[in-house]
C-alpha cells in the first residue's frame, strides 16, 4: 500500500483511536526492568547495606543468609552492597562512552553525510580504518597509552564506539540530504548547521535512537569484559566486570557469586535492549 | 465471450490499529474475456486494494476479506497458496504506478521479463530468451536485442513501464490488471501506453482491468467504467454513457476535473 | 511592467559521477542558450517532457547550480519554490505550524506571536484553517501537503515562485483546486508565477504565456492559445495532437 493511502487512512482515525494501537510490549517489558534496574542503581549511589570496600574475615564466601543477600565475596564484603554499587560504575561508564560515541558520531555523521566531497572521503576512510579493529583491542590500545583508571576507559571506549554512530548517522543524512524540504530550507535562506542540526537530524531520531540503546548494551558489555580483564576500574572499587573476575576462581565452590552477578548483567542489558525493540516499533 | 473473473460482494477491512477499518465494502464486478474495465477514483478510494485482493497479494495476517473473487472455478481468496501462485504471473498479472521502483535495479532487463517464463514453463535457455525478445518487440520498444542485456537505469520512464507491461504479457495471461500505470508518466507517453494496451487487448484478447483517477484517459481505453468513493462502488455502466451522462455527483466532480484546453477560471 | 526574472543565453551542465576519486567526469549540457523574461505578476507556462532539462533549469535560476554560462538577473528577493513531490517537500519530523513559520524564523527579528499569527493567517490564505498547525505531514492528504508547500513558500512574500510540476502527482480533482488556489494567489498578491508542467492542457488553463521545451532548448513560445490554435514546430505539433485525441477518444 502506498504512503499516500496511508496517509488518508490515517487521518479518517480519531487521536484516540491511533493512540489505542498495538500494545507494545517490547517497550513495556524493557521499561519496566530498566526502570527497576534504574531504581537499584540510584539506592545503590547513596545507601548500600554495607560498606561494599569494607572486608570481615569472619564472612569469607559466606553463604545466602539474612544479613547477606547474596552472601560474600573471598573478601568478605557483602556481594549485594557491591552489586548495588558496581552497576552503578558500570553504567555510568557506559552512559559516558555513548555520550562520547554519540556527540561525535552525530557531528561526524552530519558533516560527513552533508557535505560529501573529500572531507567525506577523508573522514570515512578513518573512520573505517578504526571500525576495522574490535572496539575491545581498539580499547585496549587507547588504554595502554593513556593508562588505566574510570575516566580513561569512558574515553578509550567513546572513542571506539564513534564508528559506527558517524555511520548510522552518515547514512541517515544521505538520505536526507535530497529530499525536497531540504532544498525548500536552502532557498529560505537557512545555513548548512541550521539545516542539519535543525531540519536533517530529527528524522534521524527514530533510527539513532534505537541503535544508541544497542550500543548501550555494548558499552555495558565492553566495559564489564575490560574490567573482568584488569585493564577497567581498578580495584578495590567495585563494577560488575571486575567482580565477576574475582568471582571467576569460585565458580565451583561458590557458584552463586558468579551467577548472581552475571543476572544482574544480563538484566541490564535485556532491559534496555528491549527498550530499544519497542522504540523502534513505535516509529 | 464467456466471463472469467466474478467479483462477489468483497469487502475488505484491515485490522493494523485497535478499531478495524473497511477500505472497501460490498465491490461487485464481472469481467468478460477480452473486456477493458476501468476503475476511477480518489487515492483513498479502494481501488489499488481491490486490484491487490484479485492480484492475490493481500495476504497479510492484519487483514481480513469477506466476498468471493472466482476465476477459473476457484476462489481466489480461500484456495491453497500454490494453486494461487500457479495462477500470479501466468494466468493474473499486475504492472505497477512507479516503473522506478517496479523493476529490480541490480537484474538485466532479459532476466527480468523472462522471470515469470522460467517460473511457470519449462524451457530451455535459448526458447526463454527468443520469447522475452519476442514480447519486448511486442511492446514496441525499439532494438529488443539491446534492451534485453540493459538494466533499468538505462531506460527512461516510459520505456521501463513498457518492459513493465512485457513481463507481464510474457505468460499471455487472461487478466492483466493495471494500476494507475500511467499516473506516473508524461501525457504524451501515457497516451502511447493506453495506444499499447489497446494493441495488446485487441491482438492476445487479454482482459484489462485498468485502474486510474484520470478519466480521460479511462474513456479513451475502457468499454465499462465503475466509479468508486471512499470504498464505495458509485456508479457503473459503459464508459461513454457515464462520460456523457453522470448520474452521481462524484462522477460529474470526477469528469469536471479533467484539464482542458480553456480558461475555465476567468 | 518591469521585468523580475531575465535569463539570457542560459547554457546548463550537469556533472556525472563524483567529484573525487578515479571516476571519469561527465558533463553533460543539459540547457542549451536559453533566454526568456518575466515580468511582475504574470504566469509564464514551461511545457516539457521529463528529462528535457527543466529541473537543471529551475536549480540554475535559483541558484542551486552553479555550472553554467549565461546570465540570470534578479529583480526581486530570492524567488521560491513548490515541488512535484508533496510527499518529500515536507519535513516529516516537524509540525506544520513549525515548518510554515520557518521561513520568518530563519530570517529572524520577528516575535513568536507575530510569527504563529502570520503563520496562520498565511495557512487559511491557502485554504487550511488553524488546527493544521498542530498535525505532522503525514496526517495530510497530497493535497493538504501541496497547500502547505504553497504556504511556506510564500511567507517571505516573494515577488516570483517557481512551481515545479505542483500538481503532476496529485489526482486530478485535486489538481484543479491547486491550480485555482495558484491563481487566487496570483490575483490578491500581484505574484509571479514560472509554471512547469509535462501537460500542456495544466498549462493552458493558468498561463499568460507559454514556453515549449525539448532536448534543452526552447522550441516555441507564444500565448497558450496562439501555441495551441498554430503550433509551429513538430514537437509541439505531436504534443498538441496526443491531447486531441485524448478529447476525442
Amino acid at each position: 500500500m502506498s504512503e499516500k493511502t496511508h496517509g488518508v487512512k490515517t487521518m479518517r482515525k480519531s487521536e484516540k483511536e491511533q493512540a489505542a494501537k498495538r500494545i507494545n510490549y517490547n517497550l513495556r517489558i524493557g521499561a519496566v526492568i530498566t526502570i527497576t534496574m534504574c531504581v537499584f542503581i540510584l539506592i545503590g549511589f547513596v545507601y548500600t547495606p554495607y560498606n561494599p570496600e569494607a572486608m570481615d574475615e569472619t564472612q569469607k564466601l559466606a553463604g545466602i543468609s539474612w544479613h547477606h543477600f547474596l552472601g560474600c565475596d573471598n573478601f568478605g564484603r557483602d556481594i549485594f552492597s557491591r552489586v548495588l554499587k558496581g552497576s552503578g560504575t558500570t553504567l555510568l561508564v557506559a552512559t559516558g562512552t555513548i555520550l562520547i560515541g554519540t556527540g561525535a558520531g552525530i557531528i561526524l555523521g552530519a558533516l560527513t553525510g552533508y557535505y560529501g566531497g573529500w572531507l567525506d572521503e577523508i573522514l570515512m576512510r578513518i573512520n573505517d580504518a578504526i571500525f576495522a579493529f574490535p572496539s575491545i583491542l581498539l580499547a585496549l590500545v587507547f588504554i595502554s597509552l593513556l593508562g588505566t583508571g574510570t575516566v580513561n576507559i569512558v574515553i578509550a571506549l567513546g572513542i571506539a564506539f564513534i564508528p559506527s554512530f558517524a555511520r548510522i548517522v552518515r547514512s541517515e543524512f544521505l538520505r536526507c540530504k535530497n529530499m525536497d524540504y531540504v532544498k525548500q530550507a536552502k532557498l529560505i535562506g537557512a545555513g548548512d548547521l541550521r539545516i542539519m542540526f535543525v531540519h536533517i537530524l530529527p528524522n534521524t531520531l527514530p533510527v539513532l535512537l534505537s541503535s544508541v540503546m544497542i550500543g548501550f548494551n555494548n558499552a555495558v558489555l565492553a566495559e564489564a569484559g575490560m574490567s573482568y580483564l584488569g585493564i577497567g576500574v581498578q580495584p578495590p572499587f567495585a563494577s560488575l566486570g571486575r567482580m565477576l573476575s574475582e568471582a571467576q576462581a569460585y565458580l565451583f565452590t561458590r557458584p552463586g557469586y558468579a551467577l548472581s552477578i552475571g543476572i544482574f548483567i544480563i538484566l541490564l542489558v535485556l532491559g534496555f535492549g528491549l527498550l530499544g525493540e519497542g522504540i523502534k516499533e513505535l516509529k | 465471450m464467456g466471463t472469467i473473473l466474478e467479483i462477489k460482494d468483497l469487502n475488505i477491512e484491515f485490522h493494523d490499529h485497535s478499531v478495524p477499518e473497511t477500505v472497501v465494502f460490498d465491490f461487485s464486478m464481472q469481467l468478460q474475456e477480452g473486456e477493458i474495465v476501468g476503475i476511477v477514483g480518489e487515492s483513498g478510494s479502494g481501488k489499488t486494494m481491490t486490484a491487490l485482493a484479485i492480484a492475490g497479494l493481500l495476504s497479510r495476517h492484519d487483514i481480513t476479506k469477506k466476498g468471493q473473487i472466482i476465476f477459473k472455478e476457484q476462489d481466489l481468496l480461500i484456495c491453497k497458496r500454490s494453486i494461487l501462485r500457479e495462477f500470479q504471473g501466468k494466468d493474473i498479472s499486475m504492472i505497477f504506478q512507479e516503473p522506478m521502483t517496479s523493476l529490480n535495479p541490480v537484474r538485466k532487463i532479459g532476466w527480468q521479463v523472462e522471470e515469470s517464463l522460467r517460473l511457470h514453463e519449462n524451457l530451455t535457455k535459448e526458447e526463454l530468451k527468443k520469447r522475452a525478445i519476442d514480447a519486448l518487440r511486442e511492446v514496441e520498444l525499439p532494438e529488443p536485442e539491446k534492451i534485453y542485456r540493459q538494466y533499468p537505469h538505462q531506460l527512461s520512464g516510459g520505456m521501463r513501464q513498457r518492459v513493465m507491461i512485457a513481463s507481464a504479457m510474457i505468460c499471455n495471461p487472461k487478466i492483466l490488471i493495471a494500476d494507475e500505470a500511467t499516473t506516473a508518466l508524461d501525457v504524451t507517453i501515457q497516451a502511447q501506453i493506453v495506444q499499447l494496451l489497446k494493441r495488446l487487448n485487441s491482438k492476445k484478447n487479454t482482459a484489462i482491468l485498468f485502474i486510474s483517477h484520470d478519466l480521460s484517459l479511462v474513456r479513451k481505453l475502457c468499454t465499462k467504467v465503475i466509479v468508486m468513493q471512499n470504498g464505495h462502488i458509485v456508479e457503473r455502466g459503459n464508459t461513454e454513457d457515464i462520460y456523457q451522462n453522470p448520474q452521481e455527483v462524484y462522477t460529474k466532480q470526477l469528469i469536471a476535473a479533467i484539464p482542458k484546453c480553456e480558461k475555465n477560471f476567468e | 511592467m518591469a521585468n523580475i526574472l531575465e535569463v539570457s543565453n542560459l547554457c546548463a551542465y550537469y556533472t556525472e559521477g563524483r567529484q573525487i576519486g578515479f571516476h571519469k567526469k561527465n558533463r553533460k549540457q543539459v540547457c542549451k542558450d536559453i533566454s526568456f523574461q518575466i515580468k511582475e505578476g504574470e504566469i509564464a507556462g514551461l511545457i516539457g517532457e521529463s528529462g528535457c532539462g527543466k529541473t537543471t533549469l529551475v536549480k540554475t535560476i535559483l541558484g542551486m547550480n552553479k555550472e553554467y554560462t549565461g546570465e540570470i538577473k534578479h529583480y526581486s528577493e530570492q524567488p521560491q519554490m513548490v515541488f512535484q513531490d508533496p510527499y518529500s517537500s515536507l519535513n516529516p519530523a516537524k509540525k506544520v505550524g513549525w515548518i510554515v513559520e520557518e521561513p520568518l524564523r530563519v530570517k529572524g527579528g520577528i516575535s513568536k506571536e507575530d510569527m504563529h499569527r502570520k503563520a496562520i493567517e498565511m495557512l487559511k490564505k491557502v485554504g487550511l484553517d488553524e488546527k493544521f498547525a498542530e498535525r505532522y505531514p503525514s496526517q495530510l492528504s497530497g493535497g493538504q501537503r501541496q497547500r502547505v508547500c504553497i504556504a511556506t513558500a510564500l511567507m517571505l512574500e516573494p515577488k516570483l515562485l517557481i512551481a515545479d510540476e505542483p500538481v503532476s502527482a496529485l489526482d486530478v480533482t485535486i489538481q484543479a483546486q491547486i491550480i485555482h488556489l495558484l491563481l487566487q494567489l496570483h490575483k490578491d498578491m500581484g505574484l509571479a508565477i514560472l509554471f512547469i508542467s509535462h501537460d500542456l492542457r495544466v498549462v493552458y488553463q493558468i498561463s499568460d504565456w507559454v514556453m515549449i521545451m525539448k532536448e534543452g532548448t526552447i522550441v516555441e513560445r507564444g500565448t497558450a492559445e496562439e501555441v495551441y490554435a498554430n503550433p509551429q514546430n513538430s514537437y509541439t505539433k505531436t504534443l498538441i495532437k496526443t491531447l486531441a485525441d485524448a478529447d476525442e477518444v
